[in-house]
């Protein structure tokens, strides 16, 4: 089936294209959201909420405008930042343990050497801070603009944010390597 | 540049694990059923419809029935003399030359006085003053010598003594004003209210509000105090007044104002009510302004429709700011020279204090404009004279 079509008997409220739509991108969307995900709440509890915020819009969505998926993702990231800004916890420090390696060594080219899980882990055991800002702008693709209006954060914040987090995660690997 | 992507969409379509079967059951029930929305919609739509349909009609009712009160108040006020019986007896009169025409007018006089109690008790009352102690009724230059006790009735309502002795030719138009219709039969309107409460009371519907109508005509009366057939208050008057009076009024109000508002906060979810509780009590004064401009059509029976234009603006605040200090283990590498000019890389580490401000400066404003439809009934004892 088409996902013109999916969508069209999801919006009747045909439960049986409603659960294909919920088999067919519950998993990446999950995993989209562990990479946000704030430690205080379950991903799934966020998954719950992202689908039904889905359901409640579909009618709201145009093809034209891109790819389901795309549009599914963006409110999974905007639902899952909402949450995160409702969660105090998220302000609490975390420590982290940096060893420089002293090499220079482009990012990419560190993850492109790695498998998924790794590299998963790696951006999940960034401080909060860092890794939404990474998340949005290395991965997703926002520009800083955006990513600093989604985050309430100043445009330079989000710059230096990144730019810091970029140097965690390459210290991270180094660390990996020597150990 | 590929190796770039290769990292990014393996992450964007990587898969966590998960039970999506299990899943699927949890969150079926809280879908929205797009087809109860629907329903609903539906609902809302026809309830509108049938509240308006019910208040038009209602509204059409009473105003229906208040316009048959109207008709119903002339045509007893109109009813109470017996118009009838009087102009039998002018025809007898007229036709009468012979002395058979005084015994017509004596029965007419009686039967005049059996049909209306009330208006032979007032008449009674005005005999003494007004009759002389023979009057004359002519009937085409034929004087015809009445007792006073048989006419007292119709006669005794020309106020005029000059006229009293004079031909029926003379006074025919006279005459004709003063049969005993209700209206020039009294004396003052005192007679005139009561007289017309107790013709209501005795007929079959008793019209209550009738009655307050009449202090209007009272006071209208009062600078015309005199009978005469051109100031003489008619029914027809009575009836403009009570038709005036039945009518919609139109009433404008244009308000402005300010209001405060308590904000209260609440959710089931202890984490997000840490947020709330926070945000309540920063959001605790709401401001609120509203300008009204309604025009109101009021019915005398108290229905009411009013309609106009509504704008609301209603501002939320949420000014919170949060101070941390947080300590980060730095480290640095640099080069220094030694003695020789060789360089030798050095690591330091150290304590690195900062201090993190987070700040949500919130101020949201909710404006609406929207036109108000309200049906109502205001409750008073009298309706509002205009």
């Amino acid at each position: 089936m088409e996902e013109k079509d999916l969508v069209i008997l999801c919006i009747e409220g045909n439960r049986s294209a409603q659960s294909e739509l919920v088999f067919a991108f519950a998993p990446r969307l999950l995993s989209l959201i562990k990479r946000y995900q704030p430690r205080s709440l379950s991903p799934e509890d966020i998954l719950q909420e992202v689908f039904i915020e889905i359901f409640r819009d579909l009618k709201s969505y145009s093809p034209e405008k891109g790819a389901l998926y795309s549009w599914m993702k963006t409110i999974a990231i905007r639902l899952t930042l909402k949450k995160r800004r409702l969660d105090q916890s998220w302000l609490a420090d975390r420590t982290v343990s940096i060893v420089h390696s002293g090499a220079v060594i482009e990012l990419d080219q560190i993850f492109n050497k790695m498998n998924t899980d790794d590299i998963m882990k790696m951006i999940i055991s960034l401080p909060d801070g860092y890794r939404e800002v990474f998340n949005l702008v290395a991965v997703e693709g926002y520009t800083h603009e955006e990513c600093a209006s989604l985050l309430h954060i100043a445009i330079g914040t989000s710059r230096s944010t990144l730019s810091r987090a970029r140097q965690i995660l390459k210290e991270q690997y180094a660390q990996m390597k020597i150990y | 540049m590929e190796n770039h992507k290769d990292w990014r969409e393996r992450l964007d379509q990587n898969e966590a694990p998960m039970d999506t079967g299990k899943f699927w059951d949890s969150i079926e029930s809280k879908i929205p059923d797009a087809q109860a929305d629907k329903k609903k919609r539906r609902f809302f739509f026809w309830l509108l419809v049938f509240l308006l349909g019910s208040g038009v009609t209602v509204g059409g009712i009473i105003f229906m029935k208040t316009q048959n009160k109207t008709t119903d108040l002339a045509a007893i006020t109109l009813q109470k003399p017996d118009i009838s019986a009087i102009n039998e007896k002018e025809n007898s009169l007229n036709k009468s030359e012979n002395g058979e025409s005084e015994k017509l007018e004596a029965s007419s006089a009686e039967k005049i006085t059996s049909n209306n109690t009330s208006v032979a008790s007032l008449n009674h009352k005005r005999s003494d003053q007004n009759l002389q102690n023979q009057t004359n009724y002519s009937t085409k230059n034929k004087s015809i010598p009445i007792p006073k006790s048989d006419i007292a009735k119709p006669g005794e309502v020309m106020q005029d003594t000059q006229n009293a002795n004079s031909t029926y030719a003379e006074n025919d138009i006279k005459h004709k004003a003063i049969t005993p219709t209700l209206e020039n039969t009294l004396n003052t309107d005192s007679e005139y209210q009561n007289t017309l409460m107790s013709s209501e009371k005795s007929s079959s519907g008793i019209y209550s509000e009738s009655l307050d109508y009449l202090p209007a005509r009272a006071s209208e009366l009062a600078s015309k105090p005199n009978w005469s057939l051109g100031s003489m208050p008619t029914f027809d008057n009575i009836q403009k007044i009570k038709t005036k009076n039945s009518g919609w009024q139109y009433w404008m109000d244009l308000s402005y104002g300010l209001g405060m508002a308590q904000n209260s906060l609440s959710t089931s979810d202890p984490i997000i009510q840490s947020y709330l509780d926070n945000r309540a009590m920063h959001e605790s004064k709401l401001e609120s302004r509203m300008a009204v401009w309604e025009n109101k059509l009021v019915h005398p029976s108290g229905f009411y429709v009013s309609t106009g234009l509504r704008y609301q603006s209603r501002i939320t605040r949420f000014d919170w700011s949060r101070e941390e200090t947080k300590l980060e283990w730095k480290l640095a590498d640099g080069f220094v020279e030694d003695a020789q000019g060789n360089q030798i890389a050095i690591r330091d580490s150290a304590w690195q204090q900062y201090r993190e401000l987070r700040e949500i400066r919130q101020h949201n404003t909710i404006s609406t404009l929207d036109i108000p439809l309200n049906l109502g009934y205001i409750m008073r004892k009298k309706p509002i004279l205009t």
